[in-house]
C-alpha cells in the first residue's frame, strides 16, 4: 500500500518538477531578452 | 547552480524515505506516514508568512526608497504561505479522517489555522481594494506585520491552551523529541525538500515580478 501512494505521489513531484524546470527556462530566457533590450 | 535546485534530487528521496524506509508509527500505523508531509508544509507556511512580514518591516523602514518590488516579495511570500496552510489544513483533515473519523471536528488546532487562514485572505482583499491608492504598500504592509506578529498566537500558544485531540507536538513540553531515529531523519529530509520548495517557488515568483516591474518601467518610459 505504501508504495502505491509513493507511486502516486511521485508522478504528482515529477508534475510539479517538470512545470518549474520548464518555468526556469523560460524565465532565464526572457530575462536576457529584457536585459539586451 | 542555486541551492533550491537541489530539491530536485531531494523531494523523491524524501518520498522514497516517507513512504518505504520509515516504519509506521506503533499505534497509529501505515497513517502516521502524512505526518512527514504535514509538518513540513506547516513549517514552510510559518516561513512564507515570517518572510512576508520582515519583507514588510523592510518596506517601512525604507521610507522613501522603491519599494514596489519588495510589495510584490512580501505578496509572494504571503500567496505561498496561504497555500502552504491550505495544504496542512487538507494534510490534518485527511489524518483527522483516518484517526478521529471525521475531517473536522472543530479541534482549537484546526479552528486557530482556520482564523489564520482567514486573517490573510484578508490581505488579498485589501491589497487588491488598494490598487488605485499610492499608499498601498505601507498600509498593506503594515497588515502583514500586524499578521505576522498574531500569527505565533495561532499557531503555537493556542493550540496549547486549550485541549485539543491533536497529537503531542514535535517539540513538547519536555523539550524532546519522542521519534524512532529513522523517522527524525525522514522528517528531516522532507522539511528539508519542503523548505527547498518554498525558496524555489519564492525564487520564480519573485523573477516573474521584476520581469512585470521592469516591462512596466519600459512601457511607462516610452
Amino acid at each position: 500500500m505504501p508504495s502505491e501512494v509513493m507511486t502516486v505521489v511521485l508522478v504528482i513531484w515529477f508534475g510539479i518538477a517538470l512545470f518549474l524546470y520548464r518555468i526556469d527556462r523560460k524565465l532565464k530566457k526572457i530575462e536576457g531578452e529584457i536585459n539586451e533590450l | 547552480m542555486k541551492i533550491h535546485k537541489l530539491v530536485y534530487i531531494l523531494m523523491p528521496l524524501a518520498l522514497y524515505l516517507a513512504f518505504i524506509w520509515a516504519p509506521p508509527a506503533a499505534i497509529l500505523g501505515e497513517a502516521s506516514r502524512i505526518l512527514y508531509f504535514h509538518v513540513p508544509v506547516a513549517f514552510v507556511s510559518v516561513i512564507a508568512f515570517v518572510t512576508a512580514g520582515i519583507e514588510s518591516i523592510i518596506i517601512i523602514i525604507q521610507k522613501n526608497k522603491n519599494s514596489l518590488l519588495r510589495e510584490e516579495k512580501a505578496y509572494n511570500a504571503t500567496l505561498i504561505g496561504l497555500i502552504f496552510s491550505v495544504l496542512t489544513l487538507v494534510t490534518g483533515a485527511i489524518w483527522a479522517n483516518l484517526n478521529w473519523g471525521t475531517y473536522w471536528n472543530w479541534d482549537p488546532r484546526q479552528t486557530s489555522i482556520v482564523i489564520l487562514l482567514l486573517i490573510y485572505i484578508a490581505y488579498f482583499s485589501l491589497y487588491s481594494a488598494l490598487s488605485d491608492n499610492e499608499n498601498r504598500g505601507k498600509i498593506s504592509s503594515v497588515y502583514l506585520i500586524l499578521a505576522m506578529i498574531i500569527m505565533p498566537v495561532f499557531v503555537f500558544i493556542i493550540p496549547r491552551v486549550y485541549d485539543s485531540l491533536h497529537p503531542d507536538t514535535l517539540i513538547n513540553a519536555d523539550k524532546k523529541m519522542y521519534l524512532d531515529p529513522a523517522m527524525k531523519i525522514t522528517l528531516f529530509v522532507s522539511t528539508a525538500a519542503f523548505t527547498l520548495l518554498y525558496f524555489y517557488i519564492y525564487n520564480i515568483m519573485n523573477r516573474i515580478s521584476v520581469i512585470k516591474i521592469k516591462i512596466q518601467e519600459k512601457h511607462h518610459a516610452l
